[in-house]
């Protein structure tokens, strides 16, 4: 435990802060801080994360959002994930620290585009994305089979959405442009 | 427009003067007028389609010039979109112009975001709604620069307008063309 494990818990609060509503799923959270690692070359350093049949995964992240160690009581799990009134003190102390960073502004931009966009996706459509994004983070799976079998129905209601663009939508079903 | 000077492009807006309808001249006056802020992917790209075609010269011109900037990002913000878009679009650097835009809407700096691609437009729309009253076709910036300034004239305004439709890189619907066109008429 040390610094890496302050930095985790910090980027899960600042994920969970930067919206009011909850994070639907423990899939979701992490693949969101996966996504923070990558906007923001800091938190890669200190929040490693290894190929898993479900695409990046980091055990830290997952046990850390559980059971905190410097920001005890801080997550509630229950019905998403969210931030308890400790919780949103935290994120407003964490907000204040980094205040005096050079990467503050794109910190925050990066924590409300993640928010943003990614919350509007369901489980299997973030996979989908990330499967086909980040492939080197995949291991091939009876998991990552199902998803790609489906990939045309993921593909549509992503489009229908307009998360994604025709263009990606031809690229991810591997079918030409509507 | 003075105080949203401010502009975030892609690579198809300057592509469009410096290649499809060869007229730097017009893109160094507006480039002299307006803080142009060019992302490095659009930098990279823009270099690599003016490569060998003997333009790369007016560009260097601009990118190095007292006003227009090519933005150091060191955080790469810009990847959260791009798993969202196409590879042509990646290519033009809409995504990094659209992340350069979010964190200057995050800062409360004013800019003005120019994109063509339907797609994109859409995208914004829906999903970073905040950042549609700073977008603008690039027909429509055309416009601005003689109603709402005098950094173009009447006849320049229409001269670029036919050449850019005749070469149609930027993929503005016609219907747009001659909204923009009867309105410099008008102003």
């Amino acid at each position: 435990m040390g610094n890496n494990t302050r930095v985790i818990e910090q980027s899960i609060i600042l994920l969970l802060g930067a919206n009011e509503r909850p994070v639907r799923s423990m899939l979701l959270l992490e693949k969101e801080v996966f996504l923070l690692t990558e906007a923001i070359p800091k938190f890669r350093k200190a929040i490693p994360f290894s190929a898993h049949y479900k695409g990046p995964y980091s055990q830290e992240v997952k046990e850390l959002a559980i059971d905190p160690v410097y920001y005890k009581d801080a997550i509630d799990l229950n019905n998403g994930i969210r931030l308890t009134t400790k919780g949103k003190e935290a994120y407003k102390e964490i907000i204040e620290e980094l205040k005096a960073s050079p990467l503050y502004n794109s910190i925050i931009t990066a924590l409300k585009l993640i928010r943003t966009l990614y919350d509007k996706l369901s489980d299997n459509e973030l996979l989908l994305l990330i499967y086909n994004s980040y492939p080197k983070y995949t291991k091939k799976s009876a998991i990552s089979d199902e998803i790609y079998r489906d990939k045309e129905h993921l593909s549509q209601s992503l489009l229908k959405k307009r998360l994604i663009t025709e263009e990606r939508y031809a690229e991810l079903s591997g079918q030409p442009n509507v | 427009m003075s105080n949203q000077n401010r502009m975030i492009a892609d690579a198809t807006f300057y592509l469009v003067f410096l290649k499809d309808i060869d007229k730097p001249h017009f893109l160094e006056k507006i480039v002299n007028v307006h803080d142009f802020h060019i992302t490095p992917l659009v930098d990279c790209e823009v270099k690599k389609k003016l490569c060998g075609c003997g333009k790369n010269h007016y560009y260097q011109h601009i990118a190095n010039g007292p006003v227009a900037k090519v933005s150091n990002i060191d955080t790469n913000i810009a990847i959260l979109i791009a798993t969202l878009l196409g590879k042509s679009q990646i290519k033009y650097g809409e995504h990094e112009v659209i992340a350069h835009s979010c964190e200057l809407a995050d800062q409360n700096i004013n800019f003005c975001l120019l994109i063509d691609d339907a797609e994109a437009r859409g995208f914004v729309k829906k999903h970073l709604s905040h950042l549609t009253p700073n977008m603008k076709w690039t027909s429509t910036f055309i416009c601005e620069c003689n109603c709402a300034s005098d950094v173009l004239l009447k006849e320049e305004c229409f001269e670029l307008i036919e050449d850019m439709k005749n070469a149609n890189s930027l993929r503005v619907p016609e219907w747009k063309w001659n909204k923009v066109e009867a309105h410099i008429q008008s102003c």
